[in-house]
């Protein structure tokens, strides 16, 4: 009898690499480590300090939690899609639901439809307002070029807006500078069956420069319980440029843009008011995407800048059940600038104009099926050094207007003490909203129906119906947080964060009066349910990481997150969206992660992740090894190997909500990489 | 065991409830195995946040390391000052912390104007005010910064240069300040101040710098 389901092959493939990891300081040539001491003042002046050490003075300097993700640490992490980037990170929950689909969220709430974070790729906001979220499918670039991943825990809405209410990820792409040249890269596996791409780099004249990109991906279905095929396979292409000019210095122009065209096959099991009452349909969703963004920035002297962005957004998604079309135009305007000695300021100015067209099918509806909304936004933070070198303090807000609940304030306190070199303790205290959807405004929803007689003895058959409402209000927080950062010895550091998480007028629905429908294939009762804010909650919990830079030559870095939700309805006669932590997040997350520079070729890198149970969901908690060990050939050329989700053969992550897809596994998957760079 | 159990565990489908005793000693044996799982992630965590070691990687610690060094290399001090040639060149640190660290072992040992550098770290002003004034340079680390203000009287005039790493540094008398532009590291100087302090900046290092005055104005 097959009792565990870790191969033996595999286990004996984790004992080897644990070990030459633990005895490996022998192989340690170490890396080319440069003697800058040796340097004259000019070769030392012409040295690009990397963005790693930039972002980690920076990052010490934040009243927040935040974790950033380097170009290197993606590279290295294996990850082919952006939310698999994001799964060793401290206080983020990473579910896939199916091959294309993801659930993501920080500080719980997650689903594939997460509707508490806020997502930025270069400036340009990737949330819908069809639900609040993030369509992750298409959320994606060509990764070798991406300059790094932010990820910000809790509110970033006095900054950044309505909707970064548990979060903020911000994906950053490289300057076209830094992308010179030309760059091959080929992945071939056993779930990423293929992704292929290609950038070129060059120079338009001085100080300007441009990266041209495509790429194309080919994911395989992942498998059902059983093992058998998903029917969820996923194709994509997609090609961009970008363009940055420092012609005048102090003067930064950023052109880019970019195209993309998904597929994906899909299997739903929709309600059917005739037996099996249930419907299995099978298809393809198609969604073609463009989006064109420009940036200026203006340094006036080292104490003052001012930027301005304008970006044009178009998608056509064709779903099993929903047609939608999107255009989206968003302009903003910042201004930095220091006021006196001890206080910096920072305001700005946005406006924002989307529009749909929805074709409404059976399933879902949305009422009405074209609409215009219209964002206003301004906000204002003074940062005051309390004591120089000690102690700071920001305050500002969000003002916003927006069609749906109309005027909404953001606020946000923060304060940072350093009580001694290396040692910075950190406290907020901010308010976000998270707006409604057009989902949440007019949506009508035919939920599973309940077979004749399955209520009680003669019951008969049952139509849930969810009706969005137009009185739905904003979904409010106030988050208290407290955080720790600290160096503990020259090579060790710290970083921990605490919150509770105050939540009023989340979303419900409350059931109306049930009616009887004389459908001539069967009649039925159909139950409506409108949505309303009846509920409120908290949760609370702790995110731990440390970095242990062992020798030159490794790294380890691990992580703990702690989380726990209650909410519960203020009307008796509503029902909950969020149960418990046990539908939407776990209660524990453990991360470990090493990087070893085995040769000055060679890298080896393991990583580890426990997630907990999501008991509301069905779903068991798992344990699972990503591995990715890369060889740099030549100069030119880097060959690696990745091996991801090993111990278990397959594993559950998510099970779907409010819409039946079928739940799917995770399976252990292996895949070859080349990258090859030449002028 | 009843087979739709048993299909259950192995397909990992939960939410199949059975009482039987076989059954139930399976479910218990994979409880146990994860139990096992998870306690490994944990400890192995905890094994390492409690070791120690050497290490730092630190590399724009390391470049301003080496532009302290270089600042040694174009500075000149009084005969008196450097009277003997056993005794070494001293950088005094001030503030303790990673730049503190990695200054010391990338400056320590160099040989500067035919000395060996020698690294003394200070925790903070106050242990630098009572025997720091021997020294020959001072980095003044940013998280001593606050206290820059009441250490430079008692360092005028004798004979040791004052550099750090923060903003407006040489603006409030300091004599070299590392500045971080465009990614690039750039260095501000004030000569007239480096003179207050008792020490002469050579010519090709002021070419290479920002010229800021005492009144805060640039001179380029």
């Amino acid at each position: 009898m097959k009792r565990l389901v870790v191969p033996k092959k595999i286990h004996h493939l984790v004992l080897v690499l644990l070990i030459a990891a633990t005895v490996s300081p022998a192989m340690a040539t170490g890396r080319n480590k440069v003697d800058y001491a040796t340097m004259s003042l000019e070769e030392l002046m012409n040295i690009e300090i990397t963005s790693a050490s930039k972002k980690e003075e920076r990052l010490r300097e934040t009243a927040a939690a935040v974790s950033v993700l380097t170009s290197d640490d993606i590279a290295r992490m294996g990850a082919t899609t952006i939310p698999d980037t994001l799964r060793y990170l401290p206080g983020v929950h990473v579910a896939n639901q199916d091959a294309h689909q993801w659930a993501v969220s920080i500080r719980g709430f997650n689903d594939i439809f997460a509707n508490k974070l806020l997502v930025v790729m270069d400036g340009r906001s990737i949330y819908t307002p069809l639900f609040s979220g993030v369509f992750w499918n298409t959320t994606d670039t060509f990764l070798e070029d991406l300059e790094q991943i932010e990820v910000v825990r809790g509110p970033g809405a006095t900054v950044w807006g309505a909707n970064a209410v548990n979060g903020v990820i911000n994906v950053i792409s490289k300057d076209a500078k830094h992308t010179q040249g030309w760059l091959l890269s080929g992945i071939a596996g056993t779930e990423d069956r293929g992704i292929v791409g290609a950038r070129y780099g060059g120079q338009l004249g001085d100080g300007t420069h441009y990266r041209v990109y495509g790429k194309y991906l080919n994911r395989d279905a992942s498998a059902l319980a059983d093992g058998s095929d998903a029917v969820d396979s996923w194709q994509q292409g997609r090609t961009g440029f970008r363009i940055d000019s420092e012609s005048t210095p102090g003067r930064h122009l950023t052109l880019q843009g970019e195209m993309f065209s998904n597929r994906e096959e899909q299997r739903y099991h929709l309600p059917a008011i005739v037996p099996p009452f249930v419907e299995t349909t099978q298809g393809h969703q198609d969604t073609l995407g463009a989006h064109l963004l420009g940036r200026w920035t203006e340094k006036m002297d080292d104490d003052s800048d001012i930027s301005l962005q304008a970006y044009y957004d178009v998608t056509h998604g064709t779903y099993v059940i929903l047609e939608e079309t999107r255009q989206t135009a968003d302009v903003e305007f910042q201004h930095r600038f220091r006021l006196g000695d001890s206080q910096e300021i920072v305001w700005g100015l946005g406006y924002r104009v989307t529009s749909d067209e929805i074709e409404n099918m059976e399933r879902l509806s949305v009422n009405p099926n074209k609409e215009t909304d219209n964002l206003f936004s301004a906000f204002v933070q003074d940062e005051v050094t309390l004591v120089p070198g000690r102690m700071t303090l920001a305050a500002g807000s969000k003002f916003e207007h927006n069609d749906f609940t109309g005027f909404e304030v953001q606020p946000s306190v923060r304060t940072e003490w350093t009580p001694c070199s290396e040692v910075t303790l950190w406290g907020a205290v901010s308010r976000a909203v998270r707006s409604p959807s057009r989902i949440d405004e007019g949506a009508f929803i035919t939920m599973p129906t309940v077979p004749p007689g399955a209520m009680f003895p003669g019951s008969p058959l049952t139509v849930p119906e969810i009706q969005g409402s137009r009185s739905f209000d904003s979904e409010e927080l106030i988050a208290y947080e407290l955080g720790l950062r600290a160096g503990l010895s020259e090579s060790l550091s710290l970083d921990a964060a605490f919150f509770y998480h105050d939540y009023d007028k989340l979303r419900t629905s409350a059931s109306g009066s049930p009616r009887l429908i004389m459908d001539p294939a069967m009649p039925y009762i159909a139950v409506p349910s409108t949505i309303n804010n009846d509920a409120e909650g908290e949760s609370y919990g702790a995110e731990l990481a440390a970095m242990w830079q062992v020798d030159d030559w490794w790294r380890l870095s691990g992580s703990y997150t702690l989380l726990k939700v209650k909410t519960r309805v203020t009307s008796p006669a509503s029902e909950p969206e969020y149960v418990d932590e046990g539908s939407s997040a776990p209660r524990h997350q453990v991360s470990l992660w090493s990087r070893m520079d085995v040769t000055r070729r060679t890298a080896l890198d393991i990583g580890l992740r426990f997630v907990d149970e999501l008991e509301g969901k069905d779903v068991d908690d798992y344990t699972v090894m990503d591995i990715h060990l890369s060889w740099q050939a030549s100069e030119d050329c880097d060959v690696s190997i990745v091996a991801r989700n090993l111990l278990e053969k397959h594993h559950a992550e998510w099970s779907p909500s409010y819409i039946e897809s079928q739940p799917t596994e995770v399976e252990q998957s292996v895949y070859g990489k080349i990258t090859w760079r030449f002028e | 065991m009843p087979n739709h159990c048993q299909a259950a565990l192995e397909k990992r489908v939960s939410g199949v409830v059975c009482s039987e005793s076989p059954c139930r000693s399976l479910v218990k044996q994979n409880r146990v195995y994860k139990k096992y799982l998870r306690r490994s992630c944990l400890i192995a965590l905890v094994a390492c946040l409690g070791w120690s070691s050497s290490h730092a990687d630190d590399e724009a610690l390391q470049i301003k390391s080496a532009f302290v060094l270089n600042f040694l290399k174009y500075t000149d001090w009084s005969p008196e000052k450097l009277a003997s040639e056993e005794s070494p060149l001293v950088l005094a640190i001030v503030g303790e912390g990673r730049i503190a660290a990695v200054m010391r072992e990338v400056v320590s040992g160099s040989v500067v104007h035919k000395r060996k550098v020698a690294v003394k770290i200070y925790r903070d002003a106050e242990e630098f005010k009572s025997d720091g004034a021997s020294c020959h340079a001072v980095f003044v680390t940013p998280a001593a910064m606050s206290a820059w203000e009441g250490l430079r009287p008692v360092l005028l005039d004798r004979g040791v240069l004052a550099i750090a790493a923060s903003p407006g540094f040489c603006a409030a008398g300091g004599a070299l300040n590392l500045v971080e532009k465009e990614s690039r590291m750039r260095f501000e100087a004030n000569p007239g101040a480096a003179r207050v302090l008792g020490v002469r900046l050579r010519s090709d290092l002021l070419k290479l710098a920002v010229i800021v005055k005492s009144d805060g104005k640039v001179k380029q």
